[in-house]
């Protein structure tokens, strides 16, 4: 697939860095969101405004007003709308270049199975341990990229999981237990977050730079600090990659 | 940005860092212990935590050693 003249002008500013042939290979790109909360709503504007080809997007939620302080898609006349329907529809104003195919429902594994296989990269942009784990699971069968993150206060965690070579989600965060609870957060912190997911996504569809693979990235906004920590895994002590 | 814990036993030496918005230095006498009784004794959630041993991630049945390095992290969850 090629680039229009519109498009070309549009990414006049991103071409000569990324390269044509580069802003090519995001058009070809399909990328599933999960999630369309602080870190997916920053991460869908980042991918369209970037060009990437489609964007698969599901959350069951609806607008609320407490979503506003960070959820920069909507505003007060979407309170109460489904928000993948909004993010949708606010997605193709910025870019309709892109294809967007939004799914106002629960993440399930059955649902996942449904769709997971038309995307190339995964991007985890959940608030729960419990969905964040089908939606690794589903991943790593179908082999495609995963790219996590998880905000609370001013902090932060992201990384790219890469099935087969690297550790799964499961592998890194296997002590944590799928418990709901409220999680507050200060309104930058998935926008950072969510902005890292995007360039992670762009670096996986052009082959450009190196992601956050074995690595665990870890923000501290209070203190403007990013730390990188190496991550191992043993497999033994793997409870999704040796399922049969 | 790092709590720092040395934890001086009879017989060993480790370094913990718990990654976190304070800056702590404790001192705390341990003998060989797993890992769930460290997180324990220094008064964390055994669940809410990712802890790295000379950068592998561990359970909580992992011994602990002289001369190992630990690094415990509060996992966040929100999107």
């Amino acid at each position: 697939m090629s680039l229009s003249q519109e498009e070309l002008e549009r990414y006049d500013r991103q071409i000569p860095v990324i390269g044509l042939e580069n802003q090519v290979k995001l058009k070809n790109t399909t990328v599933l969101i999960v999630g369309l909360g602080g870190l997916g709503s920053v991460a869908s504007l980042y991918l369209t405004a970037a060009g990437i080809g489609r964007l698969i997007i599901v959350d069951e939620g609806l607008v609320e007003l407490s979503n506003l302080q960070r959820q920069i898609l909507y505003n007060i006349d979407d309170l109460g709308k489904p928000k993948a329907f909004i993010a949708r529809d606010k997605l193709t104003k910025i870019n309709p270049n892109v294809i967007i195919e939004a799914y106002n429902v629960k993440f399930t594994y059955e649902f996942g199975e449904k769709i997971i296989d038309k995307c190339d990269i995964v991007v985890d942009a959940l608030d729960n341990w419990e969905t964040r784990f089908i939606l690794d699971k589903l991943a790593f069968k179908y082999k495609k990229p995963l790219v996590h993150a998880g905000v609370e206060g001013f902090y932060g965690q992201l990384t790219t999981i890469i099935p087969d070579k690297t550790p799964c989600l499961r592998c890194i965060f296997q002590k944590i237990k799928p418990i709901k609870r409220k999680i507050n957060v200060v309104a930058t912190t998935p926008g950072i977050l969510g902005i890292i997911e995007a360039n992670e996504v762009i670096k996986l569809a052009t082959g450009l730079g190196e992601v956050m693979t074995n690595k665990l990235l870890v923000y501290n906004g209070l203190v403007n600090d990013f730390t990188i920590l190496e991550i191992k895994t043993r497999p033994e002590d793997c409870r999704i990659c040796y399922e049969d | 940005m790092y709590d720092q814990i040395i934890l001086n036993g009879e017989n060993m030496v480790v370094e913990v860092v718990i990654i976190g918005p304070r800056k702590t230095v404790k001192k705390l006498n341990l003998d060989s212990v797993r890992v769930r009784d460290l997180i324990e004794k220094l008064g964390l959630l055994t669940n809410e935590y990712v802890v790295l041993k000379n950068d592998v991630v561990v359970t909580d049945e992992d011994i602990v050693k002289d001369g190992d390095k630990i690094i415990i992290y509060p996992v966040k969850s929100g999107g």
